[in-house]
Formats: C-alpha cells, sequence, structure tokens
C-alpha cells in the first residue's frame, strides 16, 4: 500500500532549502560565486521541475500524455506578466510626467500605459482583459481561474467523448497551437509575438537590484517547488494516487468499479495544469519575458521528455529529468563547450546537441522504461544484492 | 457620337503637316532656355508645342533629353549632344542631324539634367512615339505605365494607336485602356454613361478602381446646401452620442460601427473651424498649463490637480474671473450641430455619370463575389488536396496501424530536399522532377523501414512512448536537415510548364502548381485505394489491421507486413514532400508547418480509412478558405478558429467522420 | 423471488447487423443464472447494455424493486447502483498488489476528494482479509496482482467485484484459461456467491455450465430461444439445431 509508505517529501523539502541556501550565500549577495543570471536560471530550473510534477501526475500517473502543460505553464507567466508590465509602465509613465506643471489624472495615465505597451502593436487602448492589470491580488487569482477554467473546459470535452491515449495528446496538442497562433496575433491584446516584456522589475520595489531580486524569486521557487512535491507526493500516496495508476493501467475496470472516471482525469488535468501555470507565474518574471514562441506545442513535447527521460510514474525521477536536462540543455547550447575540428568532421555542439538530445532520447524510451531514476534504482539494486 | 470623335480625332492627326528637322531645329533653338533648365511647371506648354510641331525627330530628341543625353553649350546656349574625346575635350554634334560641330572644352559646355518632375513629363509625351513603336514589347509595356499613370492626353494617341494596330492582343488592351480613359476625362456626359455601362462584364481590378474613384463622396457640412451639386445622400446625424458623451476620454475616435452620430458630426465641424474645440482632457489640460505657466493658477494649485474634476472647477473658476473664454457646453454643441446639414457629395458633377458608375459597379461586384465564391471553392479544393497530401501517409501509419508518427512531417521534408539534391545533379526540370518523385519515395521508404525495425517495432504496444520516440528522431532528424543543409530555404523549382496559373477569369485562377498537387493526390486515392482494396498486399494489411494473430495463423507474416505498411505510408510521405516543395519553402521546418494539420485530417476524417482521410482533408481545407474568406485579414486566427472547431467537431463524432462503429472499432 | 433486473424489448445494431433484437428477459433475486449462445447470439452485448457499457437502441433495462431505469445510466453509476461486471480478460491493476486492487475496490464514497483523505481502518482490514480468504488469495496479498497465475488474476476479479458488494454479478468466460481444478474451486465460488446475491455467467463451456446446476437461458440472433434447466435446454430442438447447424 503505497499509502502507509513512509513520508519522503520532507527530505525534499529539506534538501531544496539547503541547496536555495546555499546558493544563496554563494550568490552575488554574499560571496559572488554564481552569477545573479545563474541564480535565475536555478531558480527557473526549478520551476521547470515543477512543471514536471504537474506532467507526471497526469501522465506518468494518470496516464494522460498532454501536450498542453506548457501552455498553461506559459499563461501563468502572461498572466502575472501583465501586471508586472502594467505597473512597471505606470510607474515609467508617472516618473516622466512628474516634470510637468499639472500631474497626469487617471484617464491620462491609462492613456500613457496604453501607448507604452501597445504601440508596438499599432495601438494605444488597453484590452478589456486587462481589466484587472493594476491588481496584484487580482491576477495572482486569475493564475488560478484562467488556466484552471481552460483545462476545466477544454479537459470536459475531451474526456467527455472519451478521447484517449495518443488521440487526446493529438488533442492537446492542437489545443495548445491554437492559443498560441491566438497569442501571436497582434489584436489578441497580448502584442502579439512581441509578448510581454521587461518582466525582471518588481513594481514599486523599483530600488531593488537584480542580484536580490534573482534570490527573492530563487526562494519563491523553491516553495513553490516544495509546495508542489507535497502536494503531489500526498496525491500519489492516497487512494486517490492508486486510482490515478488504476485508470492509467486499466480505465474500464475503474470506471466499472463505480469511480466517476471522466471526473477524476478531469480534475488532475484541471489540478496540474493550475501547478504548470504556477510554475509558470515564478519562471517568467526570472526570464524576463513571455512570448507565444514559449506555448508551441513543441515545448510541452519537451517537458514530456523530461519526464521520461528522468523517469515517469516517479515524482523523483520527473524533477530528475527536467533539472538534469534542461540544465544540460542550456549548457551545450550556450557555446560553453568548445567546438570540435577533427579532420573534415566539425562539430559544433549548439547544432549537434539537439540531435544527441534527440537521439538519447529514443535509446532510453527503448531501453528503459523509467528513465535515468529507473536506472538509478537499477543500480542500487545491483549493488545491494552483490 | 462616339464615332465621330475618334474621325475627328484621326483627322485631325492625318491633317497635320509633318514638320522639317529644319522646323524642330528652330524651335529647339527659340526655346534653348527651357530646355536648360527646365522645371515641371514650366515645360508643359514647351513640350506641348514641340509635339505639335509633329517633327520626324521628335521621338529621338525626346528620348536623349530624358536619358541625359543632351548638353548645351555655354557661350551661346546651343542644344547639342556630346561625346567624350579626351579627359577633358569633348566633341560635340548637333541634335538632329548629328553631324559633327566642334572639339570643345569640358568647362564651355554643360550637361542637361531634367529632374523627376520633368522626365515624367517627357516620358508621357514620348507615349504617343512609343504606342506606335514596331516592337510590341515596347507598345505593351508603355500600355503598362499609361495604366499606372492615366491621364487625358493619352486618349488621342491611343485611339491612332489602336486605329493601325495589328497584334489583337494588344489591341483589345489598348481598347479597353481608352474606355477607362474616357470613363474618367471624357466631357461628353453620354458619351461617358455609355462607356460605363458597356464595362458591365469587366472584372477587371482597375475597373472596379475607375468607378470607384467616379462614386466617391466627400462628406460636407454646410448651413444650406449649395445648388448644383451631385448629392450622395443627406444624412441625418443620431442623437444622443453628445449626451453620452465622456469627457473624461482623452480623445475620441469615429464610431466605429459606421453610423453617423451627432457627436461625429460636431468633430467634423471643430475640424472645419465650424465650431469651437469640445473641451477635453488634453484641452483642458492645455489650457490650464498655460494659465499656469502666465501665473494665473498657483504652482500648488497645479500640482494638484489630478483629476478631471479638479481641473474642470478651476477652469469654472478662470471663466468667471474672465480670464479663460468659455468653452462649449453640450446643449451648445447639439445647437450648433442643429444649424448645419450633413451630406455627402461626389467629386463627379454628373449625377447620370455617378448613377451610372453605382449601377454598373453593383452589377459588377455581384458578378465578383459569385466568381470569388467559386474561386474560393478552388482554393479550398487545392487546400484539401495539399492537406490530404500530407496526411495519407500518416493514415496509413497512424490510422492503419495505430502507431503515431511524430517524424511524419521529417519525412516530407525529407521528400523535399530529396528533390532539391537530384535538381542538383538534373538541371532539366521536368525530368528532375520525374526523376524526384520515385527518388524521394525510395529515400523516405528505407528511412521508415528502418526506423520501423529499430524503434517503432519495439513500442508496438507503448503508443504514447511512440509518440515520444519518434518526436525524439524528429527533433533528430530535422537538426540534421539544418547542419546538412543549412538554415535558409532551398528552392524546389517547378517545371516552366508549371509557372503561372490557370486563368478562367480576373477573378478565377489557380497556379499551374496547386492543379498539378491537385492531381497528385487524385493518382494517389487512386493507386492506394487500389493497392489496399486490390491487391495481396493490400488484403493481408487489411487483415493484419483487423485482426493480427488471426492473419499470422493464415499464414501472414504480420511482422513484414507492419514494416512494408509503415515504409508505404513513410514513402508517401516523401512524395508529398515533393508536390509540397514545388510550391513551400523548403527548409528544415517544413514539416513542422504540416504534421499538426495531418494530424488533424486523419482525426477529422476517421481512423483507419482512405476516404475518411479524404473527407477529413477536404473539410479542413474548405472550413480554413471559409473562416479566411469571412475574416481575409487574419490567416492565424483562420487556424485558430479552426482547430476549436475540430475540437468541437470530435465532440460530436469521436470517431471522425468516417466511422468503423461496433465491435470491429475495438475500444 | 422477486426480478431483480428486468431488460425489456432491448434493440441494439452494429452497422445494420442487429446484435440484440427486441429481447426481454429478467433474472430474480438471489440467483445464479447461465447464457450460453453461438458466438454472434449477443452474450457479451447483452453484458455490455446492462453495465452500460453499450446504450441500446431501443428498449428499458429496469433495475430492482424499484424498477429504476438504467439505460441512460453512465457504467460508474450502474457500477454504483450494485452491479459488478468481470470482463472476459481479466482485468486487474497488474502494478499494483493484491491488496491495493481489493482496497479501491471496497465500498465507501467514490469521491474525488473522498480518495484524497481516504484511511485505511482496521474494519476494512478485516474486510480485505475475508476476500482475501474467499478468493483464495490470503498468503499473495502483498504481491504485485501482475505476477499471478491466470486463474488467480480470475479470481482477484471476481474479489474486487465482491468488495464492491453488489446485488448483481455480470461474469463474462470466467473459466477460459483455467485449470481443471481451477475450475471446480470457480464453481463451488459461484455457487457459495449465489445464495446471497444475483449472478449472470456468460460460458462456452458446457460441463462448466452443468456443474454450476443453474438455470440455462439460450441467446440466438440476439434473442432468448430457450430458457431452462441445461437438460432441459439441451433437449429442445431448436436448441440442437442452433448449435450444430441445419
Amino acid at each position: 500500500m503505497n499509502f502507509i509508505k513512509r513520508n519522503q517529501s520532507l527530505n525534499f523539502v529539506i534538501f531544496f532549502f539547503l541547496f536555495s541556501l546555499v546558493v544563496t550565500i554563494a550568490s552575488e549577495l554574499a560571496m559572488g560565486l554564481f552569477s545573479t543570471s545563474f541564480v535565475k536560471v536555478l531558480g527557473k530550473t526549478m520551476m521547470l521541475c515543477l512543471a514536471a510534477i504537474a506532467l507526471d501526475l497526469v501522465w506518468g500517473y494518470c496516464g494522460i500524455l498532454s501536450l498542453g502543460h506548457m501552455a498553461f505553464f506559459a499563461l501563468g507567466g502572461y498572466l502575472i506578466g501583465m501586471w508586472l508590465m502594467y505597473e512597471r509602465t505606470k510607474e515609467i509613465v508617472i516618473s516622466a510626467a512628474s516634470e510637468q506643471l499639472i500631474p497626469l489624472t487617471p484617464e491620462e495615465t491609462k492613456e500613457a500605459i496604453g501607448n507604452q505597451i501597445f504601440g508596438v502593436v499599432g495601438g494605444s487602448d488597453i484590452p478589456i482583459i486587462w481589466i484587472f492589470a493594476d491588481s496584484l491580488i487580482i491576477h495572482l487569482l486569475l493564475i488560478v481561474i484562467i488556466p484552471g477554467l481552460l483545462a476545466l473546459v477544454f479537459g470536459w470535452l475531451a474526456f467527455r467523448s472519451r478521447v484517449t491515449g495518443v488521440y487526446l495528446s493529438i488533442l492537446t496538442q492542437a489545443m495548445t497551437l491554437a492559443l498560441s497562433l491566438y497569442l501571436f496575433q497582434n489584436d489578441s491584446g497580448l502584442r502579439g509575438n512581441n509578448g510581454l516584456s521587461g518582466l525582471q522589475n518588481i513594481p514599486g520595489y523599483g530600488n531593488l537590484t537584480q542580484d536580490v531580486i534573482s534570490v527573492i524569486f530563487l526562494w519563491l521557487s523553491t516553495f513553490a517547488l516544495c509546495c508542489g512535491f507535497y502536494l503531489a507526493s500526498i496525491i500519489t500516496k492516497s487512494k486517490l494516487g492508486n486510482l490515478l495508476v488504476g485508470i492509467r493501467d486499466d480505465e474500464a475496470r475503474v470506471r466499472f468499479l463505480g469511480y466517476n472516471v471522466e471526473l477524476y482525469k478531469l480534475l488532475i488535468f484541471v489540478v496540474t495544469a493550475i501547478m504548470a501555470a504556477i510554475a509558470g507565474s515564478l519562471y517568467y518574471p526570472q526570464a524576463g519575458i513571455v512570448n507565444p514562441t514559449e506555448l508551441a506545442p513543441i515545448a510541452s513535447i519537451y517537458l514530456a521528455v523530461w519526464v521520461s527521460i528522468g523517469g515517469r510514474g516517479k515524482l523523483i525521477g520527473a524533477v530528475l529529468g527536467a533539472a538534469f536536462v534542461s540544465l544540460i540543455s542550456s549548457f551545450f547550447t550556450s557555446g560553453q563547450i568548445p567546438n570540435i575540428d577533427f579532420w573534415i568532421i566539425n562539430i559544433n555542439w549548439v547544432d549537434w546537441w539537439l540531435i544527441i538530445l534527440g537521439l538519447s532520447f529514443v535509446s532510453i524510451t527503448l531501453t528503459t522504461q523509467n528513465g535515468l531514476f529507473g536506472l538509478i534504482e537499477k543500480v542500487k539494486e545491483r549493488v545491494i544484492n552483490k | 457620337m462616339k464615332r465621330f470623335f475618334i474621325f475627328v480625332g484621326v483627322m485631325l492627326f492625318a491633317s497635320a503637316s509633318v514638320a522639317s528637322d529644319k522646323d524642330l531645329r528652330e524651335f529647339i533653338w527659340t526655346n534653348k532656355a527651357s530646355f536648360h533648365k527646365s522645371s515641371s511647371k514650366t515645360i508643359s506648354p514647351v513640350i506641348d508645342s514641340l509635339l505639335k510641331l509633329n517633327s520626324g525627330g521628335t521621338e529621338k530628341f525626346l528620348l536623349r533629353w530624358l536619358n541625359k543625353e543632351l548638353w548645351f553649350r555655354k557661350s551661346d546656349g546651343l542644344v547639342v549632344t556630346a561625346k567624350k574625346l579626351e579627359k577633358k575635350s569633348y566633341k560635340i554634334f548637333d541634335v538632329i542631324d548629328e553631324q559633327l560641330i566642334e572639339v570643345i572644352d569640358k568647362k564651355k559646355i554643360k550637361q542637361i539634367k531634367p529632374n523627376s518632375g520633368v522626365r515624367a513629363i517627357i516620358s508621357s509625351a514620348l507615349v504617343q512615339f512609343q504606342l506606335l513603336n514596331a516592337d510590341p514589347s515596347i507598345r505593351s509595356k508603355t500600355l503598362d505605365s499609361i495604366a499606372r499613370k492615366p491621364d487625358e492626353r493619352f486618349r488621342v494617341p491611343l485611339r491612332k494607336a489602336i486605329e493601325i494596330e495589328n497584334n489583337l492582343k494588344i489591341k483589345n488592351r489598348m481598347i479597353r485602356l481608352e474606355k477607362l480613359l474616357t470613363v474618367r476625362f471624357e466631357k461628353n456626359i453620354s458619351q461617358r454613361v455609355e462607356v460605363i455601362r458597356s464595362l458591365k462584364n469587366d472584372l477587371g481590378i482597375d475597373v472596379r478602381g475607375v468607378l470607384n474613384q467616379i462614386i466617391r463622396t466627400a462628406l460636407k457640412a454646410e448651413k444650406v446646401i449649395p445648388d448644383n451639386i451631385n448629392i450622395s445622400q443627406i444624412l441625418e446625424p443620431e442623437k444622443g452620442a453628445i449626451d453620452q458623451y465622456d469627457f473624461l476620454e482623452t480623445n475620441h475616435s469615429s464610431t466605429i460601427d459606421g453610423s453617423f452620430t451627432d457627436l461625429d458630426a460636431y468633430l467634423m465641424l471643430v475640424k472645419e473651424e465650424k465650431a469651437p474645440e469640445i473641451l477635453t482632457q488634453k484641452k483642458l489640460k492645455d489650457i490650464l498649463t498655460q494659465q499656469a505657466e502666465i501665473g494665473n493658477i498657483k504652482r500648488e494649485e497645479a500640482h494638484s490637480l489630478d483629476s478631471y474634476y479638479k481641473r474642470n472647477s478651476v477652469l469654472n473658476r478662470l471663466i468667471e474671473n474672465g480670464k479663460v473664454e468659455p468653452v462649449v457646453s453640450r446643449e451648445d454643441m447639439k445647437n450648433i450641430v442643429a444649424q448645419y446639414v450633413f451630406y455627402e457629395e461626389y467629386a463627379e458633377s454628373s449625377r447620370e455619370v455617378t448613377n451610372a458608375a453605382t449601377e454598373t459597379l453593383n452589377l459588377i461586384n455581384n458578378r465578383v463575389s459569385v466568381f470569388s465564391f467559386v474561386d474560393l471553392i478552388l482554393e479550398g479544393l487545392s487546400l484539401a488536396s495539399i492537406y490530404f497530401l500530407a496526411a495519407i501517409g500518416l493514415a496509413i501509419t497512424f490510422g492503419v496501424m495505430r502507431v503515431i508518427n511524430m517524424a511524419h512531417g521529417e519525412f516530407i521534408m525529407m521528400g523535399a530536399y530529396s528533390g532539391y539534391v537530384v535538381q542538383l545533379f538534373v538541371t532539366n526540370y521536368t525530368l528532375s522532377i520525374v526523376i524526384a518523385i520515385p527518388v524521394a519515395f525510395l529515400v523516405t521508404f528505407f528511412a521508415g523501414i528502418v526506423m520501423e525495425r529499430l524503434v517503432i517495432k519495439k513500442l508496438y504496444k507503448r503508443p504514447l512512448e511512440t509518440l515520444l520516440a519518434t518526436f525524439g528522431i524528429s527533433i533528430a532528424l530535422q537538426q540534421l536537415a539544418k547542419i546538412v543543409f543549412g538554415t535558409q530555404a532551398r528552392p524546389l523549382t517547378s517545371p516552366e510548364w508549371l509557372d503561372g496559373a490557370l486563368i478562367f477569369n480576373e477573378i478565377i485562377s489557380i497556379s499551374w502548381i496547386r492543379v498539378a498537387i491537385f492531381v497528385l493526390s487524385i493518382a494517389f486515392t487512386i493507386i492506394l485505394i487500389y493497392v489496399l482494396n486490390r491487391t495481396r498486399f493490400g488484403l493481408e494489411t487489411r487483415a493484419v489491421t483487423q485482426n493480427p494473430s488471426m492473419a499470422a495463423s493464415m499464414g501472414v507474416n504480420p511482422d513484414q507486413i507492419n514494416m512494408f505498411t509503415f515504409g508505404l505510408g513513410s514513402g508517401i510521405a516523401g512524395i508529398a514532400g515533393v508536390g509540397i516543395g514545388l510550391y513551400a519553402k523548403v527548409t528544415s521546418e517544413l514539416g513542422n508547418d504540416y504534421i499538426v494539420q495531418s494530424f488533424m485530417t486523419v482525426v477529422v476524417g476517421g481512423v483507419g480509412s482512405i476516404w475518411g482521410t479524404l473527407a477529413g482533408a477536404t473539410l479542413i481545407g474548405f472550413l480554413q478558405k471559409l473562416i479566411e474568406w469571412f475574416n481575409p485579414s487574419n490567416t492565424l486566427a483562420a487556424q485558430t478558429y479552426m482547430i476549436i472547431f475540430i475540437i468541437i467537431f470530435i465532440q460530436f463524432r469521436p470517431r471522425g467522420i468516417v466511422a468503423l462503429r461496433g465491435r470491429a472499432a475495438g475500444d | 423471488m422477486n426480478d431483480l433486473l428486468e431488460v425489456r424489448n432491448i434493440s441494439v445494431s452494429f452497422d445494420g447487423f442487429k446484435a440484440i433484437n427486441s429481447l426481454s428477459w429478467s433474472i430474480g433475486y438471489p440467483e445464479l443464472r447461465a447464457i450460453i449462445g453461438p458466438n454472434g447470439a449477443g452474450k457479451t452485448t447483452l453484458m455490455d447494455i446492462i453495465s452500460g457499457k453499450t446504450k441500446a437502441d431501443s428498449g428499458k433495462v429496469l433495475w430492482d424493486e424499484v424498477a429504476i431505469p438504467l439505460t441512460q445510466k453512465s457504467e460508474y453509476q450502474i457500477a454504483k447502483l450494485g452491479i459488478g461486471r468481470k470482463f472476459q480478460r481479466p482485468t486487474i491493476f497488474e502494478e499494483q498488489s493484491v491488496e491495493e486492487n481489493i482496497i479501491v475496490s471496497l465500498k465507501n464514497n467514490r469521491g474525488f476528494f473522498a480518495a484524497l483523505t481516504y484511511k485505511y481502518t482496521d474494519q476494512e482490514k478485516f474486510r480485505v482479509g475475508e476476500i482475501a480468504s474467499t478468493i483464495k488469495l490470503t498468503s499473495l496479498l502483498s504481491k504485485k496482482a501482475g505476477e499471478l497465475s491466470h486463474g488467480q488474476k480470475q479470481w482477484l476479479e471476481i474479489g474486487m467485484l465482491l468488495s464492491q458488494d453488489p446485488k448483481l454479478l455480470l461474469i463474462d468466460e470466467p473459466a477460459a484459461g483455467m485449470t481443471t481444478k481451477e475450475r471446480n474451486m470457480t464453481v463451488q465460488l459461484l455457487r457459495d456467491l449465489s445464495k446471497t446475491k444475483s449472478i449472470i455467467v456468460v460460458e462456452h463451456d458446457m460441463e462448466f455450465i452443468r456443474n454450476l446446476g443453474c438455470r440455462v437461458t439460450v441467446l440466438h440472433e440476439g434473442s432468448v430461444l430457450a430458457e431452462g434447466s441445461i437438460d432441459h435446454v439441451s433437449k429442445n430442438k431448436e436448441v440442437v439445431e442452433v448449435y450444430l447447424g441445419r
């Protein structure tokens, strides 16, 4: 019985707490070993891990391979980004107007903000969807509500018609594509392909420097990741976890046991969508920019790849995969590794990395069902048996 | 009437005596100053008289002038042509008979450089000569330039050219162009009307352009409507907008839905300076800033004015104190609007002409919308055949084998690149395409078989993992293509006979490449239906699809069938790649553009049937075009709505259009 | 003996093929009933209709004394009413232990949040032990279900149905792939259970049916051909014709 087993999430929390502590000490605030951008990379990676946990719950446990969770992730980014950008622009507008004899009225401020934000897409009116952009509280709620609602509607439609397996994956991919195409439009009200930018500053705290902000977000990310992991481990270790695995392995059986499988799927889909959105809302302030390419279907497939490489059906596996692959990806594509020039072979890692990733992904899928984590466990078993 | 005019025109030309070279030389000499330094304003009468002179050398002279080959001697202003002899000395020649005049120091002559305005006038003067040029391509080009810059002065030369034109195609163009010029510039109303009405079967966009220009109106406001003007309609401003007007708005843009409100009317009066400006926030701020600068408002008070109401009360105080002129109230605005009549006046003064133009334009537009619809159907058909081509290979691998192949798009890409490589070696485009099709098929067929053996085969029981593994292959292949072929688009050139378009009329046309793709997809349908329904391989494939273990016991080797089926699906993707590569840019990301649409096509059509794929492609192709038709500016939105439609469609037909039902469908 | 389940004038067709043709039929409580018939007679389809997997084109399915109509209900609602379904192929959660398999089947709140906050009580532990001994898997409780033998898997599935505490069990070909010993044990198990429950067994194996010693319904081309004891129906001329062919 899974839910009888010892709760292991405490170890996880302790590890990440210590990890963040070490990073903080090594950051430019204290010892200066880690650059601010590296601290941000770590913070961002943690949020990718949280998204991976969400996907692992819905895919590794419940068997729904969603190719839409990065869309929820980016949506979270957009929703926090709207507030960040609006308030930041407001500050700029007000400080720019402070020289004038007569201060701005609220209406004039709005117009100036509209011009600033939407000038790039040839508009000046603030679209209706920005109506709450001046309220952090509402936007924090929206991070939960909007992706949750989208997941609810989409999931209801999809699960209701009993679309499963590969079909469902394609349908989620289509949803993601539709969303990203929509956001690419200039009249989507979210600045088309320019996306939202300048998110790295915290409005109201203009005097905070990036090294401080990076550490703040590192801790916020740690907190969110630990909460997410804790929640996920509660779910997986409860009877609900058994049922999710049951739905994955034999949906009909669960249904004929009297469980409303569609409702279960729908709720887990919504819960994980919200998790992904929260992860995104902490990721993009560290990235500084969010644009529609972030929610192209390929992003969600990458997330699935990470989870699969790490080992799905295991929360730690998902975290491991996301952290490992995304870090190693950014390492390879950063151009820090010297290119190999050997005779006629010229290996440029930035180019070849994707090929290595693709092929290693194929081979991991073929050789092990449980990814890196499964591999580690196997090795452990062997060592113990000897 | 019309004939009479043409007659007169021809007579004028014929009767004008041909002037001699001498007259021309004399003319240039007397007008030399105009040539030395010409401006577009002063040169027109000179050129007109030059044309009236009607000398045989005029065309040559004008051409030289245009091409900056004319010089003048500084000592007496003689216009000459010059040729460089040495570094500092030039030979100068007579401008007419090209006799050498003298060798002269460069400092003593000066090149005549007409500015662009003048050159435009010269070239339009040249038109009448070029219309008669022996070279049909020059005549044709001249017609192009007349069409670009229509001018009344071309009418007479055009009529003359029509008389003697023997190339029927060019002659028809000339006649049409002459008609368009008549429509625009003819003074005789009844003749104009007659010509306008004769255009009712012409779908050309230029015709619509000219007619639209005639019925263009301008919105005007006067207290009394002047007599003798051609009014399109009198507008009654809709009341209420002024009452609702929110002065907090920082600016007001005109009403969107096309209605004409009293506010629009008032704003128009403001623009024409017939009414005082509305007190918008901006205006209010300007007034107060000005008052603050001259000290009528104290600095501290100015700093506190952060709302419209505070500003307004200060303004009212200033008005009471007489420092500022009173501003208009809502009542004032309404009263001012009531004093005026608003109407749309045609730029064209003749009622008969505008009526004829409106009626003709309506007739044309009706025909245009019918034909656009036909064109839309053609475009939908073409898009459907592209989607079908892209999806049919997938329908076989995904539909028949239930194996999802995310690298399907990359097989399409490989097919397109195979075509490109073949073209590197075979330069005859027709031959290269003929070779490319089997080559692309073989390349992707074997790629498919290798992939099936190495990857897919091991994952038949784990479909979701097939999705991810094939995705891994997809990114690797894409990157590999990027490394091998680079990021820039590679051309896959179609043979010459596929250039251009199949043109039915001005509206309905379809490029030959699209026709070819359409033919290709029909051929595919027939071949595949034959292969799957009439051959041993097809029989075995269907047997394996329906019941692998039963098929195995009947002596069919499911393993082999799976392998060849996958190869077939991939090979077809390769051929589709050649087809798609002909009209789309071949890049390493070519596959990305089609993969989701392909899956949608298969899902919508229904798994396991070629007819289903055909139906799916048709539905998606037509629907996308239809949505684009309603919202033509926005292909992105069309795709968005398309996908939303598909998601909803799945609700009603979860198994697609052509669905297998019952036990055979399985669960 | 009242009717527990009544099927009234049910028809269903797939692509023009009439799988069930105005079938009317009923079962009492408690009762053990076997359904036999040649391939394509509509046996599995009938079970599908009762359990909600297939929707009937016309007709009614009425449940229990208050005659609750089942035709518009979904599978999980029907299961909650007390109808357990066992499939031909054993469907159990292979990745989970036998104990876990039984626990998720135990009758209690089926809600999402109830599942999240669920606590395994001693009372339930006792119940699990009871069921395990009924299906003779007591010693294998902590074993992964996927590692059981085929027959054991069949029993585990029956055990899972029992944990639901149903009134009616629909059992599709329980004897398939079992050894003779396992078969006999299964017969005994079903006979024991039928004292407190209604059970519908679909089976091809005539010996197995004979051993069950219960009323038999013969289906042919989607309707009832004959009904009675096994000896009675096997003497029926039409039944013999159907089975042996004309």
